[in-house]
């Protein structure tokens, strides 16, 4: 058995935008193939760039990456690591889809049995690596606190990934539209206690999702008049909000 | 009279009349004005699907479904002002048609309107989990790339529970204390 992990680039769209066009699909029909060819591996997607890591026989590892290498929906294919295995690190998925490589334990693990090989790595390379994996220390002891900050939402994380509880869902609802002051949304008490609130906030921040600035005006932004009120009322009624 | 408007935009088969239907209190295929507050028989007539949720006498939550495709773009021009929300459904299954979802995105500017925007994908009931955040993240990037911060649900526009669910999102962001 062998493995490689690569990195590539998204290609980007006429319009510049950099969407991964037809993921989704390729996701689903590739799972299946890997499934037949028993190829294991994870896929993860950051910044414009894929990271992947496929594991399985030798030949069928080569030739599924020579067709992979060649598929016009990515370029740039740059191989980090490419060995024989003994075991597999991915046993169980044919194709993980994480949303943070860096929070992965598998491969996380599979990064830390292989330290020897990464600083082996030419600059290229580690720069690539460095997109999915080493970043910023993500210990709670090293975070700094939120007091007198600003909040907003770069992005809603996947719901699916955070249970969807109510309470997270709050939370987004309220850093939507515009930044909101950590300090309000702690003496709102809608949040749970600060430590709750904290954890959910460093989660997003691991997810890069959360945008955390310094506020100069500390007041709660009001964009409620007097007819918006009776109508969230009346919203609240049909809803079976209390 | 407080009237406001979420208008619900996607592609061909997308759930958009399934929706609508499940929302409101009058059928929206055959829209009869009867309210004082209902304005949807010329909507029926040129191709959207209007629905209407009464919460009071004088306050009404309107329901606008529009084709997503760009020939209908007159039809958006029509619902486009003061927007409660926008709703916008894709299909599971099909890669989205990114062309026609940024021209719709580029349209109904809900960054610079800072119209609340929501994104909803039908058919989940033919995906996994792990398929469905596949999905996802290729949108995700999308709504980056147009500075929108919007949440994906999955939702099944026949089921009432479920389509509740959207109201309740779009409640929770409008209604900020
Ligand atoms: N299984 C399943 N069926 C769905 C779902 N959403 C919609 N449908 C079905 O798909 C068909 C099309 O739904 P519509 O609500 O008519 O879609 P539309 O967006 O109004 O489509 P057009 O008016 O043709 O643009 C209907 O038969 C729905 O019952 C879903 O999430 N799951
Ligand atoms: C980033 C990326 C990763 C891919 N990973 C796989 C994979 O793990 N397994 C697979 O069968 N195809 C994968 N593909 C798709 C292949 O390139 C190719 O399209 C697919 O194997 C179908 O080939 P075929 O039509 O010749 O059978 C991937 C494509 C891209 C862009
Ligand atoms: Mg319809």
């Amino acid at each position: 058995m062998k493995c490689i992990t690569y990195v590539s680039k998204v290609v980007a769209r006429k319009n510049s935008a950099v969407i991964p066009v037809g993921f989704a699909n390729m996701f689903s029909a590739a799972r299946k193939k890997n499934a037949e060819l028993q190829i294991t591996g994870l896929i993860s997607c950051r910044s414009g760039y894929y990271i992947q890591h496929l594991e399985g026989d030798n030949n069928i590892v080569d030739q599924l990456f020579s067709k992979i290498k060649s598929d016009s929906r990515h370029h740039q294919v740059t191989v980090l690591f490419e060995f024989e295995i003994a075991q597999r690190s991915f046993p169980e998925w044919n194709m993980k889809l994480v949303a943070t490589a860096n929070e992965d334990a598998s491969f996380l693990k599979f990064m830390d049995q292989n330290s020897g090989k990464i600083s082996s790595l030419d600059n290229t390379q580690r720069q690539l690596l460095g997109i999915f994996y080493g970043l910023k220390s993500s210990s709670p002891n090293s975070r700094r606190s939120y007091e007198g900050k600003s909040l907003m939402l770069l992005a809603w994380p996947d719901l699916m990934l955070l249970r969807q509880s109510p309470t997270v869902i709050k939370l987004c609802a309220q850093l939507t539209a515009q930044p909101y002051p950590y300090n309000s949304l702690l003496e709102s008490r809608r949040f749970g206690t600060q430590r709750q609130l904290d954890k959910i906030l460093q989660k997003f921040e691991t997810l890069e999702i959360l945008s955390v600035t310094d506020s100069l005006k500390q007041n709660i932004p009001v964009n409620r008049v007097g007819s918006s009120t009776r109508f969230y009322s009346k919203m609240k009624t049909f809803l079976g909000l209390r | 009279m407080d009237y406001r408007k979420l208008a619900i935009i996607g592609e061909v088969g997308a759930g958009k009349t399934t929706l609508v239907s499940t929302l409101s209190e009058i059928s929206p295929i055959k829209t009869e004005a009867k309210s004082s507050i209902d304005i949807g028989k010329q909507y029926t007539t040129v191709g959207i699907d209007y629905g209407r949720i009464s919460l009071s006498e004088d306050t009404a939550l309107g329901l606008y479904g529009v084709p997503g495709q760009e020939r209908y773009s007159f039809l958006w021009e029509i619902v486009n002002k003061n927007l409660w929300g926008l709703l916008i459904l894709i299909k599971f299954g099909d890669t989205p048609d990114y062309d026609n979802l940024e021209n719709l995105l580029t349209f109904f500017a809900p960054s610079d309107k800072q119209t609340t925007c929501v994104i909803g994908i039908t058919y989940c009931d033919t995906a996994d989990d792990q398929e469905l955040a596949a999905l996802s993240l290729e949108i995700q990037m999308m709504l980056q790339s147009h500075h929108i911060v919007a949440p994906i649900l999955n939702i099944d526009p026949g089921n009432r529970d479920s389509a509740m669910s959207v109201l309740h999102i779009f409640n929770a962001i409008n209604n900020q204390t």
